[in-house]
């Protein structure tokens, strides 16, 4: 089974930009994670036009586009265990 | 206008905005659902365009299809401007699938919004609405990218129209209201007598003045509505002419030409006077001349009206065949009178007419407190005078109120002319008399008022021994004198005959009395003949004696 690719778009290396990048890197590193997607990550400086293609209003900000249904965490995923429920890696009824 | 305003595209905010939005800055719209900031923001929106300007819309609430539906509903031609690429619509609206974990900053929302006003070079922005912006992305205070976003607006010369919802928000929005933008408005909705009635006002403009009132308006098919009445001036110049109120004696008692054209009139009656047909007479008239009315029915129906007035020889049918008067009928109670009074108006200004009635305009006043009402009739009586319209109301006195006005505008209009009713010998009359009428040498007489197949005639009442009589009375006072002056005529007559034989009957009388005294004068010289004779009889026989004895 190929795997999907997530995205992460910021706007600017900012401190909180960086964050997340991290915490993105750091997520790649769970299996659970890792089996199932490839990571990206776009800078929207380089290129405006996505801005507004993918209706983004607040970053930085990761999207699941497959499988459905889409998903999309706003932040700096400061918290792995509600990315991995956001992205419905794990089912939320898990504590 | 002010060099720093630009046009709201409404006639009426501009006036009360002393020209319009400040220009190059950015503008609050605040208000609850439903009162309207979408319809004021597309207003503007087309304006600009109209002008050959561009624009951006960043929509939170709507899709940017129903937008450019309501654009095209309003008549502002939302789907041409997206064509000729001069409108650019941005869709914000939250996206449901988003979670928020972590920091994070708005920046995407000022590139995106920098990016569509570089793209159209647009001048004008309207973000709809900026707390569902917010929406989702947790608390919900206007933050600091936000207030970049209106420096960065600020510094390229765009002027921009934000809204947000209602006074729930007041708290959280203090930042922005007091600080990012230069112009607050307010929309609300009040329901007043089960009627709502939406008002508009201005908390801050800076550096202007502006109006500070409450101001009314409506949302119609052709957008927003605001009653600039509101804003009228004094300064109307008094135009001279005379128009005919189509019947002679009523224009003789104002003084011989009628009316004065741009006039507000009121006509005062019970129910069952005449108002209605004389209204219609005078406006008839106007017709006549060419000239456009618009008829303003509050309980009649167009058919029923024009059947009624047929009835009197008024013919409405072929002046609105001729696309010269409108007849517009509603119930009162369909709308609050503030809503009422921007119809109206609204019509006036798409027809410019030289008449307008409306009747009964008491209708409109139970609608609200008196001090209101009167107050909203002042501004609507001197808005349609500066238009330069001739005003006719028609005020339906309560049977109790023995002919007197209770409405409180009498003193507001130019001529008032009252109709009575006065009940005598079992039969109804109707009188007529100008109690008022600025500008013209009015007559204080009290006339009589028919209607009949032909329409209404002024006559002169009966008046004699101090009273006055109309009516059938009047005939029979008429028919009454004619057979007095009849009698007093046979008396005369009478006397006349009786002096004669009078006359006659003394001249017999003495020619008796003078034929009596002549054979009582005869018989009485006669007698005295006779004793002298006597007399000498027996003086001869005494000289006999005499002789004989000497």
């Amino acid at each position: 089974m190929s795997k999907q690719v997530v995205r992460l778009y910021i706007l600017g290396y900012t401190p909180i930009a960086q964050r997340a990048i991290e915490n993105l890197e750091a997520l790649c590193k769970q299996p659970e994670f890792s089996e199932l997607y490839d990571t990206e990550v776009i800078n929207l400086l380089d290129n405006p036009a996505l801005a507004e293609e993918e209706q983004i209003r607040a970053t930085p900000v990761l999207i699941k586009k497959l499988p459905e249904p889409m998903r999309r965490i706003i932040g700096d995923l400061s918290d792995r265990e509600k990315v991995l429920v956001g992205l419905d890696i794990y089912q939320s009824s898990r504590t | 206008m002010d060099n720093n305003k630009i046009t709201s595209g409404l006639k009426g905010l501009d006036t009360i905005l002393n020209g319009g939005y400040p220009l190059c800055s950015p503008t609050l719209i605040k208000g609850g659902p439903g009162t309207g900031k979408t319809v004021f923001s597309l207003s503007f929106v087309h304006s600009q365009l109209q002008q050959g300007k561009s624009a951006v819309i960043a929509t939170c609430d709507e899709s940017p299809e129903r937008l450019i539906g309501y654009m095209d509903a309003f008549d502002m031609s939302g789907s041409k401007h997206l064509e000729e690429g001069r409108l650019l619509l941005r869709d914000f609206r939250p996206n449901l699938s988003e979670t928020v974990i972590g920091e994070y900053d708005l920046s995407p929302i000022l590139l995106r919004i920098s990016n569509a006003i570089e793209t159209c070079s647009a001048k004008v922005l309207v973000i709809d609405s900026l707390q569902n912006l917010l929406v989702g992305l947790g608390k919900q205070e206007p933050r600091q990218e936000l207030l970049e976003l209106f420096d960065w607006v600020r510094d390229r010369g765009v002027t921009t129209l934000v809204t947000m919802s209602g006074p729930e928000s007041v708290g959280q929005s203090s930042l922005l209201e007091e600080y990012a933008v230069d112009c607050v408005i307010h929309l609300s909705q009040v329901i007043e007598h089960n009627l709502m009635t939406r008002y508009l006002r201005v908390l801050k403009l800076r550096g202007s003045s502006h109006g500070s009132n409450n101001y009314p308006f409506s949302l119609t098919n052709h957008g927003v509505s605001l009653l600039p009445v509101t804003a009228t001036r004094l300064d109307k110049e008094m135009q001279v002419t005379r128009v005919s109120t189509g019947i002679r004696r009523i224009d003789e008692m104002l003084g011989g030409d009628g009316y004065i054209k741009g006039a507000s009139l009121m006509i005062s009656g019970r129910a069952g006077s005449g108002k209605t047909i004389l209204a219609a007479t005078m406006m008839t008239q106007v017709l006549q001349q060419g000239g456009k009315a618009i008829y303003v029915s509050f309980e009649e129906s167009e058919s029923e009206l024009k059947n009624n007035l047929h009835s009197v020889d008024l013919d409405l049918e072929q002046h609105t065949n001729a696309n010269q008067l409108l007849i517009h009928s509603g119930r009162a109670i369909e709308k609050g009178l503030e809503e009422h009074l921007i119809s109206i108006i609204e019509m006036v200004d798409r027809e410019s007419p030289e008449l307008l009635v409306l009747d009964p305009v008491s209708a409109l006043m139970d609608m609200g407190s008196s001090k209101q009402v009167k107050m909203l009739m002042i501004r609507f009586i001197s808005y349609i005078k500066e238009q330069g319209t001739t005003l006719v109301l028609t005020e339906l006195l309560p049977d109790v109120s023995e002919d007197f006005s209770d409405l409180a505008i009498s003193s507001l209009v130019d001529t008032w002319f009252r109709l009575r009713q006065v009940e005598s010998n079992g039969e109804l009359n109707r009188l007529f008399n100008v109690v008022k009428s600025r500008g013209s040498r009015t007559s204080n007489q009290v006339k009589e008022f028919t209607i009949g197949d032909n329409g209404i005639s002024v006559e002169d009442p009966f008046i004699g021994e101090g009273e006055l009589v109309v009516g059938s009375a009047k005939a029979a006072r008429v028919e009454q004198e004619l057979e007095e002056v009849k009698r007093k005529q046979y008396e005369l007559e009478e006397v006349e005959q009786t002096l004669v034989t009078l006359e006659a009957a003394y001249e017999s009388k003495q020619k008796v009395l003078g034929s009596e005294f002549e054979n009582e004068k005869r018989e009485l010289l006669r007698r005295l003949e006779e004793l002298k004779r006597q007399a000498e009889q027996v003086t001869s026989k005494r000289g006999i004696m005499q002789e004989l004895r000497s």
